[in-house]
């Protein structure tokens, strides 16, 4: 909720300070003169300045305000220029009480700078006042800390929503956009409902504003929407991620993971089983039990050469074939990795001079340009004599055959290009592939060789001596099991994180399902029916009269303005209607959200709504239906006194219901040193 | 004889064909008047300066002869090649009033050939190669020294 409390505006000129200083207090606030020019816009224009919405006036920073907080200031028949120039506004939330200062200007302060102090007007010098500094309109101030926004979103408790901007991000409902339907203005804010809203790039904003004035369900579902996208996005990234490291570490072991899941889905038991590890085509498992098989059958041989000799030998040939077998495997895979290279850097030839071309092209194309500035009937495509279509080529050819344009042989390049480029990804990834595969290879032929070499200074050793092939072979075998068992506790843990993230997706899609989709709750078809109710009784009692049956007005399920037979209800009103219809669904507006907890903060001005000849007793009907309003609200008018009628119909209102905030012909009077 | 024909008619469309982008009109137009603007002085170029220098740009060695040539560094540039192309755009740009022939048949560049000039010299990246190497050439590759080539042709190549 917002209070504005008080308004202390300061002038400062060399003839000393001149100012407005007064309070405002709950329920209905008069801002008075009795004529035209006497200040009263300069001084709602404070208000607005001071909590950094003069976007609503249509302008950022200093420029919206007239030219007595910025030029010269007259007194009587002197001009006096203006020094200096800033506004002091306290406002509450209901607890707690806040002053805003902002200057107009000062030479060496910022205009976009806010002091908050946090206490009365009246303690602002006071050292043990905690102040802070913020800022509007930079960059991001809706959401820093240190935006002033921010902050006064927060001090009014207010939840601003992210809805979706212009570009395709999601931002922050602007504030002053929600107040874009409390503060109408002088100028612009009588010409339609929500007329006076600055734009700021965000889609369907008047929907969006609606629907947190009356804090509609479909707000919250927006927001949900928002939050599911982003787990949704989370739950990807980490699978993704999961996987990837499991299938980097197992290449590093030769082993391939396979019948696993690419994208997050809800794994049952037999899915997660069906994830399996294999080396050499056969299951981990399998794999790792027969290492060690291998392995005690190793250590069961007694390691003395002498009993193992034959073995030796065949094993020798064995290896020696395989050895063979590899390295003719190599040599091939060698010569088929340079021939990619080649087939790469022919490809990078061919594209320079395609890249050449192209330039050279595009430069045609823009001489071509050049010379249509200059009309050189060339450049048209016509024969500078006679006026007949040419063709764009200086080699003469067969008038039937035609020549393609310079844009056509631009195009006709980039696709060229595009192909060459695709030949030569696909080159490089063969590239890839086959420097993995030589490098496996060269491991490969690494570890037999060894053993070869230990079998051969086995076979020649001495028959006491201990079998260095055996132990080679044993230590060999020790190592692949190692490391094959902590891929494999790897890869358990990789599944169980998977099947965690699986229940996660599960959660996710059971949320995704209970969004409603488009239809309105309870509450929503609630909220709206009182407001379209209100509404029909506000125009009846200002007295509108361009629709014959108000029954027939409706509140569009789709902007939430009010229209009748489905076309909006501001072309069957004459212009006086117009600005009824305004005083009704702003007023209805507060009165739904002070009926049904919606997130009106319960302040409304409205700046000179006296526009296009209203008649003075929908005005008296007006300011009445606004004392009646029930709840604590603030409503800050801004009239001008000029004819008897609009005296004599403030008057008549009961004594106590209204504060009568006179502004003296020129507003802004030469004020004490002390207040 | 087996019959490989697949219907009794075949059509043919053809597709339009690609030009190469110094063939192009508005291209050589740009040469030339580039050319005539930094190699040929006030009293102009001649038919063969342009064929000359436009022959040259096409490629880097080509650049390099004709530069030799223009310094007095090379003693057997005796090829002159005379491109018909040059002759087409030529007449393009006297049509179009880029050019105007003088009564010693030699091209000079009218107004609006200057402003085209200055159009191009003005975008940065336009046809830069092609300006940095006819700013370095200038002014070298005179009359004089083309006229004492011709005139070999006259004496060389003619026999009683």
């Amino acid at each position: 909720m917002l209070r504005i409390n008080r308004l202390k505006i300061e002038i400062k000129t060399i003839e000393g300070v001149y100012g407005f200083d007064s309070m405002f207090k709950e329920g209905l606030n008069f801002i008075a003169s009795e004529d035209n020019t006497c200040g009263k816009s300069s001084i709602i224009a404070a208000v607005y300045y001071c909590l950094g919405f003069e976007e609503i006036i249509g302008g950022r920073g200093e420029k919206v305000l007239t030219s007595v907080y910025k030029t010269s200031i007259e007194d009587g028949e002197q001009v006096l220029p203006v020094l200096e120039s800033g506004a002091y506004l306290e406002i509450s939330n209901g607890k707690e009480v806040i002053t805003i200062y902002r200057s107009a200007k000062m030479e060496g302060r910022d205009n976009k700078l806010l002091t908050v102090y946090h206490s009365p007007i009246d303690d602002v010098g006071n050292p043990n006042v905690f102040c802070e500094d913020m800022y509007v309109h930079m960059p991001n101030s809706a959401v820093n800390r240190k935006g002033f926004h921010n902050y006064i979103e927060k001090f009014l408790h207010l939840e601003l929503p992210l809805v979706p901007a212009s570009d395709d991000v999601t931002r922050k409902l602007y504030l002053q956009l929600i107040f874009s339907g409390m503060f109408i203005e002088q100028k612009h804010g009588w010409a339609d409902i929500l007329s006076g809203m600055p734009i700021l790039g965000i889609k369907d904003s008047k929907k969006r504003i609606l629907e947190f004035i009356l804090n509609l369900d479909t707000l919250e579902n927006e927001k949900k929407k928002n939050e599911l996208k982003s787990q949704e996005n989370k739950i990807k990234r980490d699978w993704d991620s999961c996987l990837k490291e499991l299938i980097v570490l197992a290449n590093r072991e030769s082993c391939e993971l396979r019948s696993y899941p690419q994208n997050p889905i809800i794994l049952s038991e037999n899915d997660i089983s069906k994830i399996s590890m294999t080396k050499n085509n056969e299951n981990i498992d399998v794999y790792i039990k027969l290492l060690r098989e291998q392995y005690k059958e190793l250590k069961l041989l007694k390691p003395k050469i002498i009993d193992n000799f034959d073995e030796i030998q065949n094993e020798l040939s064995e290896t020696e074939n395989t050895i063979f077998r590899l390295e003719n495997e190599l040599t091939e895979s060698k010569e088929m990795f340079n021939s990619e290279n080649v087939s790469i850097e022919k490809l990078e030839k061919s594209l320079e001079i395609i890249n050449s071309d192209i330039r050279n092209n595009k430069d045609a194309a823009r001489l071509r340009d050049l010379g249509s500035e200059l009309n050189l009937s060339t450049s048209k495509d016509l024969c500078p004599v006679c006026n007949q279509i040419i063709q764009d080529t200086l080699i003469p050819n067969r008038t039937d055959i035609e020549v393609m344009s310079i844009d056509e042989n631009i195009r006709h390049l980039n696709a060229q290009k595009e192909m060459l480029q695709f030949a030569q990804n696909s080159h490089l990834q063969n590239k890839k592939i086959l420097h993995d595969k030589i490098t496996k290879l060269e491991n490969s032929l690494f570890r037999l060789r060894n053993l070869a070499k230990s079998l051969r200074s086995d076979l020649y050793l001495t028959n006491d001596n201990m079998s260095e092939s055996l132990v080679y072979k044993r230590i060999q075998l020790d190592t692949e099991i190692n490391s094959l068992d902590k891929l494999l506790d790897f890869f358990s843990k990789q599944k169980s994180i998977l099947k965690g993230l699986s229940e996660e997706w599960k959660s996710y899609l059971e949320a995704k399902s209970a969004l409603p989709s488009k239809k309105f709750t309870q509450s929503d078809e609630r909220k709206l029916i009182s407001l379209r109710n209100y509404f029909i009784a506000n125009l009846n009692k200002f007295g509108y009269k361009s629709i014959l049956n108000l029954n027939q007005v409706e509140i569009s399920r789709e902007t939430y303005l009010p229209v009748i037979e489905g076309f909006d209800m501001k072309f069957d009103s004459s212009a006086s209607d117009n600005i009824r219809a305004i005083w009704a669904f702003i007023l209805a507006l507060l009165q739904t959200s002070n009926e049904q907890a919606g997130n009106h903060p319960g302040v409304l001005i409205f700046d000179e709504p006296a526009q296009h000849s209203i008649v003075i007793n929908d005005m008296r009907e007006f300011f009445n239906s606004i004392i009646k309003l029930n709840g604590y609200n603030q409503i800050i008018v801004g009239i001008t006194m000029k004819d008897s009628d609009t005296l004599h119909a403030i008057n008549t209102l009961p004594l106590k219901s209204y504060n009568l905030i006179k502004i003296p012909n020129k507003a802004f009077r030469r004020s004490t040193n002390n207040s | 004889m087996k019959n490989y024909i697949i219907g009794d008619e075949i059509v043919f469309n053809p597709k339009p064909d690609a030009v190469p982008y110094n063939y192009r009109i508005s291209y050589k137009l740009a040469q030339i008047c580039l050319i005539l603007y930094n190699c040929c002085g006030r009293s102009g170029g001649s038919l063969i300066k342009l064929h000359m220098i436009s022959i040259a740009l096409s490629t880097t060695d080509d650049m390099k002869k004709l530069e030799g040539f223009a310094n007095n560094e090379r003693t057997h540039y005796t090829i002159v090649r005379l491109d018909p192309a040059v002759n087409h755009a030529v007449k393009y740009a006297l049509a179009d009033g880029l050019l105007f022939q003088q009564k010693n048949g030699l091209f000079r560049l009218t107004k609006k050939g200057k402003t085209y000039v200055k159009n191009i010299n003005k975008d940065f990246n336009l046809m830069k190669n092609e300006r940095d190497y006819l700013s370095r050439l200038a002014d070298k590759l005179t009359e004089e020294k083309i006229k004492t080539l011709t005139s070999l042709w006259r004496y060389s190549n003619v026999e009683d």
